[in-house]
């Protein structure tokens, strides 16, 4: 009895590694961290990708922020419909800014994006991010204007490098800077632009827009992060 | 400096970008492998921490924590107030921003956004891009409303990251009422009680010009250096 009791202690005794796992169980293992480290690496990509998307817009760099989608990339902005492709994204872009390369004397383009909330797939090939928008914008000595807005975006991997799938910017409002959103009326928050309607997009939009003083909860395309259940 | 570790940066990219297949491998080399990829993940959190903390100190007017942030030889530089090299004169430097903590009726928020971080392939330097909203005020003035980009360098030293450089182009600054449409506040230049050590790195205006702070990274699909067409200037002369 006194024997089987030192047995069983001794069969307690932490391991050294080598000795329990055989070679299978660690390609497993390390298959398995690859996937998680694929996972993170993704994420930080996400990151960079949709700043970097931002940080071009901001100068104007409409070609640079268009070479980040994927080939049938969309893009999708307010009321304004979706455009395909970055041929037609970059067009869209450097119209709606005026139709110039870069941004001229006395414009004001910041498209802050704040706040990711990424889920990368578990094969780390494709990812979904929701980003906070907050758009300082204006023309000096003609006009200025706060913007918020959510953008609900996908990723694709392709040939290991991170693209825009689809960006859609949900603006919640665009408000000039003198009157500011609590003096905003029904429907004034969000109208189609201008650019929308000489240069149409490739189909209308896929949304139903309400705009501040409106209630306006984008969808979530993530679920609830604990309960996992579907977001309604 | 800033091309070699561009150059890098893209090397790293590319490398990152032929997914090897491990058949080849051994234990060894895959173990490697890993420590390289994990500790570049590492190394982009501890330089999104340092350059946050950066700006809850600086906020503050904790200027004795803001210059430890910074490497033996670190560089700052604001808007077009010129080079600080080094922690001491840093630090004395910061006082141009208000006295140290504050004092009652200054706010010197300076948000620390959207951060683009790529790290050289050996783990050792790092650059950053950050979006930098600033919100300020001080006794008897109006309040303004400020955005800018910082272009930053950091570097590794005994395994922790520092800052090397931290340059702050100063996109533009308004008057809280007037707002950007009615007011484009102009830099402060060069400090006559306490002269920089260098003049500015580059010589811009803010907002109304359109400027455009250059960017430390490659493309990060197509891999181009961006060249930049920057706005003509009569009086610091670009064409």
């Amino acid at each position: 009895m006194r024997e089987l009791v030192i047995a069983a202690s001794l069969l307690a005794l932490p391991m050294p590694v080598q000795a329990q796992m055989s070679e299978a169980e660690i390609r497993e293992e390390a298959a398995e961290l690859t996937m998680r480290v694929e996972k993170l690496e993704g994420a930080r990509a996400i990151k960079n990708l949709q700043r970097a998307f931002a940080y071009y817009v901001d100068r104007g760099l409409w070609r640079q922020a268009a070479d980040l989608f994927a080939d049938d990339g969309t893009f999708e902005m307010g009321m304004d419909g979706v455009y395909v492709g970055r041929e037609r994204i970059e067009e869209y872009l450097r119209r709606l800014h005026g139709g110039q390369e870069g941004l001229i004397y006395g414009q004001l383009n910041e498209w802050v994006t704040l706040q990711p909330a990424i889920v990368v797939a578990d094969d780390a090939l494709s990812a979904t991010a929701r980003w906070r928008d907050l758009g300082m914008l204006g023309q000096y000595h003609e006009h200025a204007e706060w913007r918020d807005g959510i953008y609900e975006n996908t990723y694709v991997r392709e040939g290991g490098v991170w693209k825009i799938q689809s960006l859609h910017l949900y603006v919640n409002f665009e408000v000039a800077y003198a009157e500011g959103w609590a003096r905003l009326g029904e429907g004034e928050g969000l109208q189609r632009s201008q650019t929308s309607v000489d240069f149409p997009p490739d189909s209308p939009p896929t949304a139903e827009y309400v705009s501040f003083p409106q209630p306006n909860i984008p969808t979530f395309q993530a679920p609830h992060p604990v309960t996992g259940r579907p977001v309604r | 400096m800033k091309t070699t570790m561009i150059r890098l940066a893209v090397a790293s990219a590319l490398a990152l970008t032929v997914a090897s297949p491990a058949v080849a491998q051994s234990a060894e080399e895959r173990l490697a492998a890993y420590r390289e990829r994990v500790e570049r993940l590492e190394d982009q959190q501890d330089i999104e921490v340092l350059q946050a903390t950066f700006g809850y100190y600086f906020d503050k007017g904790m200027w004795e924590e803001v210059a430890d942030l910074f490497s033996r030889d670190g560089r700052f530089e604001y808007g077009a107030r010129g080079v600080y090299i080094g922690r001491d004169r840093i630090e004395r430097a910061l006082l141009l921003f208000g006295p140290e903590r504050l004092a009652p009726g200054h706010l010197n928020n300076h948000m620390q956004l959207q951060a683009m971080i790529t790290v050289a392939e050996d783990g050792q330097t790092a650059t950053g891009r950050w979006q930098g909203m600033v919100m300020l005020s001080e006794p008897g003035a109006n309040g303004n409303w400020g955005v800018g980009i910082y272009e930053n360098d950091y570097v590794k030293e005994n395994g922790v990251w520092k800052i090397a450089e931290l340059h702050f182009y100063m996109t533009a600054l308004t008057d809280y009422d007037a707002g950007f449409s009615r007011s484009a506040i102009p830099m402060e230049g060069m400090s006559a009680l306490f002269p920089p050590d260098e003049p500015p790195s580059e010589r811009y205006r803010s907002f109304p010009s359109n400027y455009i702070p250059p960017f430390s990274y490659p493309h990060p699909v197509t891999g181009e250096v961006i060249e930049v067409v920057q706005p003509r200037d009569d009086i610091s002369g670009r064409e």
